[in-house]
């Protein structure tokens, strides 16, 4: 072999050899932001954003099982609203779909975005409000697809409706009509460490049980606001106060189940976050 | 915690191999802004890793379109035989056209495996050859330029490489 071809093959060992190094897993965590690997998935990122994921999920093993995690939820949920989902007809698969599916992608991202605040290191509070937003979603994005007309509405802070189809979302539990926040609480816990949607369907399932049906309230993560709480507040006058109605108190408890233990109030001057709520109708 | 110095480099760099994979371009001057300050003082592990992405750059820029060509079928070729273990992940379906540098990993690829994700069906190594000449010469200037010496004598006695 000639000095030049043992030149080149030495060459070629150290540039796998650089390349061996370069994906070798880092040490420690991370802060990556988890946001980004929902929008990934979301596909909002642009192509100089995915780049720069990937090189990450390469590096961080600990976000690479994130991303993996998230993704099958996501298949499975898709899998399984699919199957729940009728064989659709001729007519309605004629109708003009990409409309709807693309407003309610854009609401899927926006109640993720809303949820996953960024830096937020929480990730397995905020997955499961993120899961839960995106059960949402796909809820209102496989009936479009399939059922092609319903009656559930979602509608914007101003009061603009951006999708309507019909609601395939049931609830784990809807008989349950005498919650206290001690037991949803309790409940949002358990749901909480698996299958994070299924909190949000629970609530859901309490509300329509309750007699507000989801196909009539709409919850809006989009326009977040938060609470400040004052002395004499409870869940239920914190929900009159923020959401003009006492009984919504479920959706508070929903968002912020982080920040009780067993249900109790939050002490003075905690910050809560409030989704904005349009046109709910008993 | 942060992640150490090292892998926000090793990271940065990914990143601009994804790029060059996807035949984006890459102004090496870029990779200086954000890797050079980070790599002056660093090992020669970081060091070579940095040229070799500076080199590829500057390749994927000034090169033919058919060179850029065989350099992102090599990134495949390079990347797909990284980390790979003996009978793992060869059954793995990954769609190769889609260019994606994480799912490349671990595939433990051929050189006509890669050129087929372009639809090039290589006859021989002559490519991968010439294309490795350019590299190391380029790799050898831009060693010279920065570090003020010879890059094979700096690696001479020092185990980068694949044993």
């Amino acid at each position: 072999m000639s000095v030049e071809n043992r030149n080149q093959e030495g060459f070629e060992r150290t540039l796998l050899g650089a390349l061996d190094y370069e994906i070798t897993p880092a040490e420690g965590a991370c802060t990556c932001d988890v946001g980004v690997l929902v929008a990934s998935l979301a596909g909002e990122l642009s192509m100089l954003e995915e780049d720069r994921l990937a090189a990450h999920l390469i590096v961080c093993p600990a976000c690479a099982k994130e991303y993996a995690s998230l993704e099958r939820s996501l298949q499975q949920e898709t899998e399984r609203l699919t199957s729940e989902a009728r064989v659709p007809s001729l007519a309605s698969q004629m109708r003009p779909k990409r409309q709807n599916e693309e407003v309610a992608w854009r609401y899927l991202w926006n109640t993720l975005r809303s949820v996953l605040p960024r830096g937020e290191r929480q990730i397995r509070g905020a997955m499961g409000l993120a899961l839960a937003g995106l059960v949402l979603a796909l809820s209102v994005v496989l009936p479009l697809h399939y059922l092609g007309g319903g009656s559930a509405t979602i509608i914007a802070g101003d009061g603009q409706m951006i999708a309507k189809g019909e609601q395939t979302i049931e609830s784990t539990d809807a008989a349950i009509v005498a919650l206290t926040p001690r037991s949803l609480v309790d409940k949002l816990d358990s749901l909480a460490g698996y299958e994070p949607w299924r909190a949000t369907a629970f609530v859901i399932g309490y509300l329509r049980a309750a007699g507000i049906p989801l196909d009539s309230a709409s919850l809006v993560f989009e326009h977040q606001t938060t609470y400040i709480t004052q002395s004499g507040d409870t869940w239920r006058t914190v929900a009159q106060e923020a959401l003009a109605d006492g009984d919504l108190w479920p959706i508070i408890i929903l968002l912020n189940h982080n920040r009780t233990q067993h249900g109790e109030f939050p002490p003075v001057g905690t910050i809560l976050r409030i989704p904005a709520l349009a046109q709910v109708s008993k | 915690m942060m992640m150490d110095l090292d892998s926000q480099c090793r990271e940065a760099r990914l990143a601009f191999w994804a790029g060059l994979l996807r035949g984006v371009p890459v102004d090496p001057l870029e990779i200086d802004r954000e890797i050079l300050p980070l790599v002056v003082d660093s090992s020669q592990r970081e060091r070579i890793a940095y040229i070799l992405l500076r080199a590829a750059a500057a390749i994927a820029q000034n090169e033919t379109a058919v060179t850029v060509r065989t350099l992102r079928i090599a990134i495949i070729y390079w990347f797909s035989n990284t980390s790979v273990s003996p009978g793992k992940d060869r059954e793995r379906e990954v769609d190769l056209s889609a260019l994606r540098l994480r799912d490349i990993i671990g595939l433990g690829l051929t050189w006509r495996e890669a050129a087929l994700a372009f639809g090039v069906n290589p006859r021989d190594y002559s490519a991968y050859q010439r294309l490795l000449r350019k590299l190391r010469t380029e790799c050898a200037k831009q060693w010279k330029a920065l570090f003020g010496e010879e890059m094979e004598q700096a690696l001479e006695g020092i185990n980068v490489g694949r044993e």
